[in-house]
């Protein structure tokens, strides 16, 4: 038995000697609390101070919180002030009467310079206290990114996880007759505004992957000879064929690092797994089967990946360290298993499950148990994380003469919303918070 | 069967039998009844401590004495971050109900016209003019003067050289409101009705300027005179309720809210000698579980699972917080961090906390909390 002597033991122990032929120290009844079915924190965006721009910060602030599950915006009709100066506490009973729990004040003006300055404070109604509050000058064309970063705060203020909303997502966009698709690569904000094209659509491309730390894209396309992997720069436009293989290489991703690429080579009539380093372009193999081992995703710690292999007969879900060697099946339940993607927080993987006549998007802990599907439907593919490990993002296409769209669900699969895009769009690889 | 004088012992052993059957029957026929078993009285058996503690409240109870009373109620309640327990023995001396009696005067001033309600708060000041004090007295007949002169001042330096220093008229009042506060004396000789004849003659003539005031100082006779005139027209004159009422100086005692409206009960309020059932307890327990599971909601997110905060937080008798609610054991990491903080203002939220009756006097027991909020899954 060990005895550990804290500072508040030691104070108690003190005053317990000097109090104790006064009045016998009362000790605090201790009680257990198990909490409540979940709710959202209720948080009410006041309109920013300012002309447009602020109009469109707390547009895309209340949008995002919309979006985020965790936050609920309060509906602005039933505010009880209005135009709430930031640079004073707003009335903590009025907003106590809506059951607001926080309020977000704020105001954006153009400085002398043109340059935009959006400031913003988060009131704790509870406390009565400013839970946080800070400035960004910044050209106004990034008036978006600061309303993302101002989200982005508020969400990790209140709930301590990272942010997503100053985040971009690269997809494949589809457009044109359904027997006849016309598949660009293109990327956007999370919330589905700036879109811009990354290749003209001239080839087929599909598994777009985001670099955890780089402005690269990794994903496969289908040119004249084999399809193969290639490295993109978003900024540059730059792109170079991944490894200098004989076959078909595809199912490209990076290592959390952003140092490695691990990817899929067909040889024959077997299919094996390839790591590749960016940098002095060694490639190194790491299943040696005669199955088809495909989908790799790195742990966060980089020190493990998950794959799905038909080794077993049927195509389940497989950890083995990332150097390769002895991999254990993590997938016991009925139906194939696929597309598994390590969550950035190192808890969950997600998967996409194929039962008869389904396709189902659910998580699963990395020792395979406590599986949970989120959606389920005709078909459901190509789960990716957001960067701080809270939502999903995945396709769905219903059938029918119509595409696919991308849809973002939270982990606990509470909510689910659709991500616009500018016409059908599949395959989405959420990118990392920005800089 | 022969009896035989020789051989009597059958004779006499029989009739002795018989005499003693008989004497028998009737010296034991009275049989003492059994007595009633006792009826069973239930006694608690008190131990000296207990008797102590029973006993405890009305020894050191002190009497309520009435307290002057309070004119003034500080807007500010007071804030005691302490135990209360130490500090009800103060409380006990406070006053009796003291609302209703500053109500009272309010309610009097009400129907007075606006205007002598606004010459009310003067009153006080006013009688000290009226002092036959010999060094003011000179002075005041100055101010119209030198008012008067001021322009001629410049022309006539000798008299600027008196009046001068005297032009700063504002100086001169404060000396004499100051004295009227500082000496109490000359308010004695005059008696309550005199004070009050004043007040209404005041009153009656409100046009009469300074001048004139000044002027009567020097004839007092004249005063009188007009103020017996008007006193015999109306024994009940509405303009004197206010000043008959008021006489008495205002006792501003510094008090707060709180001991204004605290009614002294005999004995200090902690020492209570009820001793709580384990039922009891746990209905207390139960209950505040229950109160404040509403305000706690389960995690925003999966990692924050193995986390469970630990708030402490005081409450004061009728179940608000005292204080703030403190983390027991804060975490650095920032999951966790936020989760302590929604513990807290779960704490926050769901306070006050509404006390039934029952649990009222137990409140030694539910002053302290330490709540273990735990998730749910």
């Amino acid at each position: 038995m060990t005895l550990t002597f804290t500072r508040r033991s030691a104070v108690g122990l003190l005053a317990g000697a000097t109090l104790a032929p006064l009045a016998p120290a009362r000790a605090a009844r201790v009680l257990d609390l198990k909490a409540g079915g979940f709710q959202p924190v209720n948080i009410a965006v006041t309109s920013f101070i300012g002309d447009e721009a602020a109009r469109n910060a707390t547009s895309v602030i209340t949008n995002n919180f919309k979006r985020s599950v965790f936050l609920k915006p309060i509906d602005p009709a039933s505010f009880p002030q209005q135009g709430v100066n930031p640079d004073q506490p707003p009335d903590l009973d009025a907003w106590r009467t809506v059951n607001a729990q926080f309020v977000l004040t704020g105001r954006a003006q153009r400085g002398g310079d043109g340059r935009l300055k959006t400031e913003f404070r988060l009131w704790d109604i509870t406390t009565g206290d400013q839970a946080s509050g800070s400035q960004f000058v910044t050209d106004p064309n990034n008036a978006r990114r600061v309303a993302h970063l101002i989200s982005d705060a508020v969400f990790t203020r209140i709930t301590g996880e990272k942010g997503f909303f100053d985040t971009r997502i690269v997809f494949v966009d589809e457009s044109g007759p359904k027997d006849n698709r016309r598949k660009r690569l293109a990327i956007m904000d999370q919330d589905g505004v700036n879109v811009r094209y990354l290749t003209r659509g001239d080839e087929l491309v599909v598994t777009p992957r985001f670099s955890p730390s780089s402005q690269d894209v990794t994903y496969m396309a289908f040119g004249a000879g084999d399809p193969k992997v290639l490295l993109l720069n978003i900024e540059s436009g730059q792109r170079e064929v991944v490894g200098n293989f004989p076959g078909m290489t595809f199912a490209p991703r990076f290592s959390p690092d952003g140092q490695k690429i691990i990817m899929s080579l067909t040889q024959g009539s077997s299919t094996n797994l390839y790591s590749m380093d960016i940098r002095s372009r060694t490639t190194t193999r790491l299943t040696d089967t005669s199955a088809i081992d495909t989908s790799p995703s790195y742990a966060p710690d980089g020190s493990r990946i998950v794959f799905e292999s038909d080794r077993g007969g049927s195509q389940q879900l497989y950890v083995m360290s990332a150097g390769g060697g002895d991999a254990k099946r993590i997938s016991f339940g009925s139906g194939r298993y696929s597309t598994p993607v390590w969550s950035p927080k190192g808890d969950y993987i997600a998967f996409t499950k194929q039962t008869t006549g389904a396709f189902a998007i659910g998580v699963m802990k990395t020792d395979g148990s406590g599986e949970r599907i989120l959606t389920e439907g005709f078909h459901n593919e190509g789960p990716t994380w957001a960067p701080n490990g809270l939502f999903l993002m995945f396709f769905r296409d219903n059938g029918g003469q119509g595409g696919a769209k991308l849809f973002m669900m939270d982990v606990f699969g509470r909510a689910e919303f659709p991500v616009p895009t500018p016409s059908y769009g599949s395959d989405p690889a959420w990118g990392p918070l920005q800089d | 069967m022969r009896f035989s004088r020789s051989e009597p012992g059958l004779v006499v052993s029989a009739a002795a039998h018989i005499g003693l059957l008989a004497g028998a029957l009737f010296v034991f026929s009275e049989v003492r009844k059994f007595e009633d078993a006792p009826e069973s009285v239930p006694v608690d058996i008190v131990t000296d401590s207990q008797f102590n503690q029973i006993m405890k409240g009305e020894k050191t109870a002190r009497e309520v004495k009435p307290k002057p009373r309070v004119d003034k109620v500080s807007t500010e309640t007071e804030f005691k971050p302490g135990p209360p327990i130490a500090e009800a023995k103060r409380d006990v001396e406070a006053p009796p109900p003291p609302l209703k009696r500053l109500q009272d005067p309010s309610e009097d001033d009400a129907p007075l016209p606006p205007k002598k309600t606004a010459a009310l708060p003067p009153p006080a000041p006013p009688p000290p003019p009226s002092r036959p004090t010999p060094e003011p007295a000179p002075k005041p007949p100055v101010k119209p003067q030198a008012k008067a002169q001021l322009e001629p001042e410049k022309e006539a330096p000798a008299d600027a050289e008196v009046v001068k220093p005297k032009p700063p008229t504002r100086p001169k009042l404060d000396k004499e409101t100051t004295d009227a506060a500082e000496k109490p004396a000359p308010r004695k000789e005059l008696k309550i009705d005199e004070v009050a004849k004043l007040l209404q003659q005041k009153k009656q003539e409100e046009k009469p300027s300074r001048t004139e005031r000044t002027e009567e100082k020097s004839e007092p006779a004249a005063k009188p005179k007009s103020g017996d005139e008007n006193a015999p027209k109306s024994k009940f004159n509405a303009a004197s309720i206010a000043s008959l009422l008021s006489h008495e100086a205002p006792q501003r005692r510094a008090s707060t809210g709180r001991e204004a409206t605290h009614t002294a009960s005999l004995g200090s309020p902690t020492a209570n000698a009820s001793v709580m059932s384990p039922s009891l307890q746990a209905q207390i327990d139960a209950y505040t579980i229950e109160h404040y599971s509403k305000c706690w909601r389960e995690g925003l997110s999966m990692s924050a699972r193995t986390y469970v905060p630990q708030v402490e937080f005081h409450l004061t008798r009728d179940g608000a917080l005292e204080g703030a609610p403190r983390l027991l054991n804060p975490s650095s990491n920032p999951v966790d961090r936020s989760r302590g903080e929604q513990a807290i203002a779960a704490v926050r939220r769901c306070s006050p906390m509404p006390i039934p009756a029952a649990f009222a006097p137990y409140y030694d027991y539910w002053r302290v909390t330490e709540l273990h909020m735990k998730e749910n899954m």
